[in-house]
């Protein structure tokens, strides 16, 4: 019996009459190879505004997952085309066990507003993202002069960003380092990145290059010319705006962009971009403990994306 | 462009499959020709179904390779996949997104014949299928659970944010006076030979372990020892226990490690298709 063809591309879609909202799989080149994306769109009253998602660094993509997911969905619901997809080196792209590269990144998400723009026939595309992504999502709007960008607990500078990654790196292999005795984690990541040019951080192939060129960013040196709207999404513990957000803002808004910022208390707001998935009852049970942080942020993205209109 | 050189051209079809009120975002990848089999591959909780440095997403290639099928899957309520989840017991099993995946798999390739390949929560599942469905030929189960976290390290979790456990674990002392107490509380899985004695009764099993994880579970590798121990010889053949050297399977938490892992698992699916089909296996490969 040969492959079923009508079953799976009838399955490519779904429709959600309830959420009134389409989602379908898309298999575009984007970043130079082949990749999974998903198109979310409004069942009724589609706005010609539309958003593309740019995901995080490393593992925390698969930790940021999530809240890239439900905000598409809340976006589409709320009448907002958006699609989301995995850059080069990620899930289901066609690049696989390759290291991951910052151009990778930059330029999937540069071609998927493209995409929209020739596919879709979209009008204005917008461009949304959590830490690392949201760095991506402010470099890929300034260069190519997007009208809007929702950044989700961004940071403005690269370099602390790739410190607070190898802290993390030396963290899980505490957890998980047998030889008492062996040297920390650390000193092997950045001696490795040094002599070999790459370091194998717990499994992630994390090159030189990589470690360089994102170090090498400073949202404040290289967003320049954007003079959109904005929105900067901060979370912590108190509720007060943490610092890289509200540097970010402050950046924004001394570039002449309009800028909303929005703080929101959670006591799991150290978790976001880390593993959230907690075990209880003496591991009998494991529970997520970013949920209500994921439907807050989708929740003031969908509010200030509806303010901004973009034509029903 | 194309994969990179030495990488295996696959078709693969990204699809939402319905289970009960969710959709689960599931990836089918084809070999060319007919299917020698479809594997059913599943992850541990809160992977997305690549899975971490997109093991599944590259085993899936490297099974077309050799003429077999597969589907990797997102649980619901997690990544693409539609619903919500609460909390997740661990004696409560996702059996019914398992078979709707394998249902759909078998009737998207047009074969019966099944493997099941998972990690952690999903080798619990692949064990499972095993036992339940009689066309399930193998099941690869990684990193199965066997044991349960010990008193000692819930108590921590509850009392210590999660910075000053790093910082006491980065002591060297305070480590190993860890190491030892958290052995010593270990509580051993309620492990019956049930659900092993009826997989292996038709399907064979290959458990995974990395090298770290055996050497510090030794007990609990003795205990699993007297539960294969109970079972009739042949179904007993069926079994093998394979450690990986190099450290952490758990996470996947090396690159050498990752291939390794790859290496062994297509291997032993190509061996046991040829022991249980070698015609069709001559003829497909």
């Amino acid at each position: 019996m040969p492959i079923d063809e009508a079953l799976l591309e009838r399955h490519r879609v779904r429709v959600d009459e309830a959420a009134g909202v389409r989602e379908e799989f898309l298999q575009p080149a984007l970043g130079g190879a082949r990749t999974v994306a998903v198109l979310t769109r409004p069942l009724r009253g589609e706005r010609s505004m539309a958003w593309v998602v740019c995901h995080s660094f490393g593992i925390e993509h698969v930790y940021l997952n999530r809240l890239d997911v439900v905000a598409s969905r809340e976006l589409a619901g709320a009448g907002f085309p958006v699609l989301r997809f995995h850059a080069q080196g990620y899930g289901e792209s066609g690049i696989r066990g390759e290291p991951v590269q910052l151009r990778a990144h930059m330029a999937g998400a540069e071609d998927a507003v493209r995409y929209l723009r020739e596919h879709l026939g979209a009008g204005p595309v917008g461009v949304l993202g959590g830490r690392f992504g949201a760095m991506v999502a402010a470099l890929v709007a300034d260069r190519m002069e997007l009208p809007a960008m929702a950044l989700w607990q961004p940071t403005t500078s690269g370099a602390s960003f790739m410190g607070e990654f190898v802290q993390s790196a030396m963290f899980g292999e505490l957890s998980i380092q047998q030889d008492e005795a062996a040297m920390p984690r650390t000193t092997w990541i950045t001696s490795d990145l040094r002599s070999k040019g790459w370091s194998d951080v717990n499994g992630f192939l994390l090159t030189r290059e990589a470690f360089d060129g994102i170090s090498d960013i400073d949202l404040t040196r290289q967003v320049r010319r954007f003079r959109g709207s904005a929105l900067v999404v901060g979370v912590s513990r108190s509720g007060s705006m943490p610092p890289g957000p509200a540097r970010a803002a402050e950046h924004l808004r001394s570039i002449g962009a309009s800028c909303d910022e929005v703080a929101i208390a959670d006591i799991a707001a150290p978790v976001l971009g880390q593993n959230h998935w907690r075990k209880f009852g003496q591991g009998r049970g494991t529970r997520d403990e970013i949920s209500s942080i994921v439907a807050e942020i989708s929740g003031v993205t969908v509010a200030w994306a509806l303010r901004l209109g973009g034509g029903a | 462009m194309g994969p990179p050189t030495g990488r295996r051209r696959v078709k693969e079809y990204p699809v939402f499959v319905p289970c009960g009120d969710a959709h689960l975002a599931t990836t089918i990848t084809v070999p060319d020709g007919h299917p020698r089999a479809v594997v059913i591959l599943s992850t541990g909780v809160g992977a997305n179904r690549s899975h971490r440095f997109q093991m599944w997403a590259r085993l899936a290639e490297r099974l077309a390779g050799i003429g077999v099928a597969s589907a990797r899957f997102d649980y619901e309520g997690v990544h693409d996949s539609t619903g919500t989840i609460g909390d997740i017991m661990i004696s409560d099993l996702p059996m019914d997104q398992m078979l709707a995946i394998t249902s759909f798999a078998r009737r998207a390739v047009g074969v019966e014949r099944v493997f099941a390949i998972g990690n952690c929560l999903g080798a619990r599942l692949s064990l499972h299928l095993a036992g339940d469905d009689p066309k399930c030929v193998g099941a690869v189960c990684l990193n199965f659970p066997i044991e349960g976290p010990g008193y000692i390290n819930s108590f921590l979790r509850k009392v210590v944010p999660g910075s000053a456990r790093a910082a006491l674990k980065s002591s060297e002392g305070m480590r190993r006076v860890l190491a030892r107490v958290r052995r010593r509380t270990m509580r051993t899985e309620q492990t019956s030979a049930g659900p092993f004695a009826r997989a292996l009764d038709h399907a064979a099993g290959l458990f995974l372990y990395g090298s770290d994880h055996f050497e510090s579970q030794g007990e609990a590798f003795a205990r699993l020892g007297s539960v294969m121990g109970v079972l009739p010889p042949k179904e007993r053949a069926r079994f093998e226990l394979r450690v990986l050297q190099g450290g952490a399977l758990e996470r996947f938490g090396s690159v050498e490690m990752q291939h390794e892992a790859l290496e062994e698992i297509e291997s032993w699916v190509d061996r046991r298709l040829l022991e249980v089909s070698p015609a069709a296996s001559a003829a497909a490969g």
